[in-house]
């Protein structure tokens, strides 16, 4: 069955339509990755998945794990299994990062009618996943994203997803503004999370981040809809010869 | 503080100064090269605190909280006196206003003559929980002498919806979220033994 079904969806921010008769489908343990220029809809689209609310759809359905997503809040999507690694992450003034995941995971539990971790088991499971991806304890004592270079923030957005184990990953251009040894660390992540039962959508410019964490399917999306879908390849021909003869 | 309210709470270096609502100016005066923490935290009628940096090298850190629901008319005058040179204030203005709650706040900042090469600065955010509530914040400086540093900010608005958002995204519920983001506000400039006080006030109102 697959994971990720969106059908012939028609989503618009204020009065403009932005994604025009979308359609994808990820199975489930599939990674895809998805390229287009600025202003194309990418970030809409992974909006639209999370529930933004500024973003409405207007046709079409979602699909996730059998259960139409389109009909659930944020959070109820959360917890069934979406993570959405932002592009631009939120910062959360007086939230440390140890009490915003803790609520995370929390919330994560009572939605699965499961009791809250004790305060021992959270601080194992929280420091197994730090220490995975260097993540400091100064910085989870830290507020959310607050004071955090643009690397730093794109890194803890991998660490949140760590940890909280999603089923479908959307990474937002996950790889903008990482160095060499961020990049790394952020694709190893993303490998070692890698599933039969989890899929990815890595949304980005640069072919670099395909050859850390291999796709299954690579499209090219312009205009509101995807136009080309391929493998690796499509990746690194868009890398040399830009989106021109797509458009 | 077991009652919160029709509530005013002044502490004065952690002490906690007594007050009633309603009462005349509550005065402190900061003597040569003292320091001071005053913390308020206000959640109806009138409070006036008037600060005196009465000798030189004084310094005041004045850290006000209110909390304004549709019980509420939260009227706060905070002033700050500087009449010796080389003097130093910072005021910390937060606050929330829900329902129909209505708050009116003067911060006066006013640099006597004799105050030169002296600093007062205060900041001011209000968020506003509904349509109704209402918050109107007048700065008043009174800059006397040459050679000092005076600022002021105001900000009044809504909670930030991206950031309710972001934590929705995360699995937390709206109803979670927001009274997390308000504590987590408020919490920074009032004393750790007044936060139950501020989440219990959440509780019963957000
Ligand atoms: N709130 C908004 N109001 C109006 N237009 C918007 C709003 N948000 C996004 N848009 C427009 O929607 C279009 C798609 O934006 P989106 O962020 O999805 O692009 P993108 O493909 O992610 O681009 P980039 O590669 O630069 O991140 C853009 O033209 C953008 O200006
Ligand atoms: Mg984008």
């Amino acid at each position: 069955m697959s994971l990720l079904e969106i059908k012939n969806v028609c989503a618009s921010v204020g009065d403009k339509e932005i994604l025009h008769d979308f359609s994808l489908t990820i199975g489930a343990g599939e990674i895809h990755a998805i390229m287009g220029p600025n202003g194309t809809g990418k970030s809409t689209l992974s909006y639209v998945v999370a529930g933004h609310p500024a973003y409405r759809v207007s046709a079409g359905s979602i699909m996730f794990k059998g259960k139409d997503l389109l009909a659930m809040t944020p959070d109820e999507r959360a917890n069934a299994g979406v993570f959405l690694a932002f592009q631009h992450p939120i910062e959360l003034p007086g939230v440390t990062n140890a009490l915003f995941l803790k609520t995370a995971l929390n919330a994560k539990r009572r939605f699965n009618g499961e009791p809250d971790l004790d305060a021992v088991q959270y601080m194992k499971r929280l420091k197994a996943r730090a220490t995975a991806l260097g993540v400091s304890d100064d910085m989870l004592k830290r507020p959310v994203n607050v004071g955090f270079s643009g690397g730093e923030k794109k890194k803890m957005e991998t660490f949140q997803m760590a940890f909280l184990e999603p089923d479908l990953c959307l990474l937002d251009e996950m790889d903008s503004g990482l160095d060499v040894d961020a990049l790394k660390i952020v694709s190893d992540a993303v490998n070692i999370m890698r599933e039969k039962h989890r899929s990815f959508l890595i949304i980005t410019h640069h072919e670099r981040i395909l050859e850390h964490i291999v796709p299954d399917v690579v499209h090219v999306m312009i205009g509101g809809k995807i136009v080309a879908s391929g493998d690796k390849a499509l990746a690194r021909e868009i890398d040399k010869g830009g989106y021109e003869k797509y458009r | 503080m077991k009652s919160i309210d029709n509530i005013v709470s002044l502490s004065k270096n952690g002490r906690v100064v007594p007050v009633e609502p309603r009462a005349d100016i509550r005065d402190i005066s900061v003597s040569e090269n003292e320091a001071v923490l005053l913390n308020i935290l206000h959640v109806s009628g009138d409070v006036h605190v008037r600060v005196r940096l009465a000798g030189a090298g004084a310094k005041c850190v004045l850290n006000c909280i209110y909390l304004s629901n549709e019980n509420n008319m939260n009227n706060i005058v905070l002033e700050v006196l500087h009449e010796s040179k080389n003097t130093h204030s910072e005021q910390k203005i937060k606050g929330v206003a829900t329902d129909g709650g209505q708050v009116a706040l003067t911060g006066v900042i006013r640099i006597g003559k004799d105050a030169a090469q002296s600093v007062g600065l205060q900041h001011h955010r209000g968020i506003l929980l509904s349509e109704k509530a209402q918050i109107a914040a007048t700065p008043r400086l009174e800059i006397l002498t040459d050679d000092v540093q005076c600022a002021h900010g105001s900000a009044i608005g809504a909670l930030d919806e991206r950031q309710v958002f972001y934590m929705m995204s995360r699995g937390i519920p709206e109803q979670t979220a927001r009274p997390l983001l308000l504590k987590a506000f408020l919490h920074d400039i009032v004393p750790d033994d007044w936060h139950a006080v501020i989440d219990d006030w959440m509780a019963r109102n957000v």
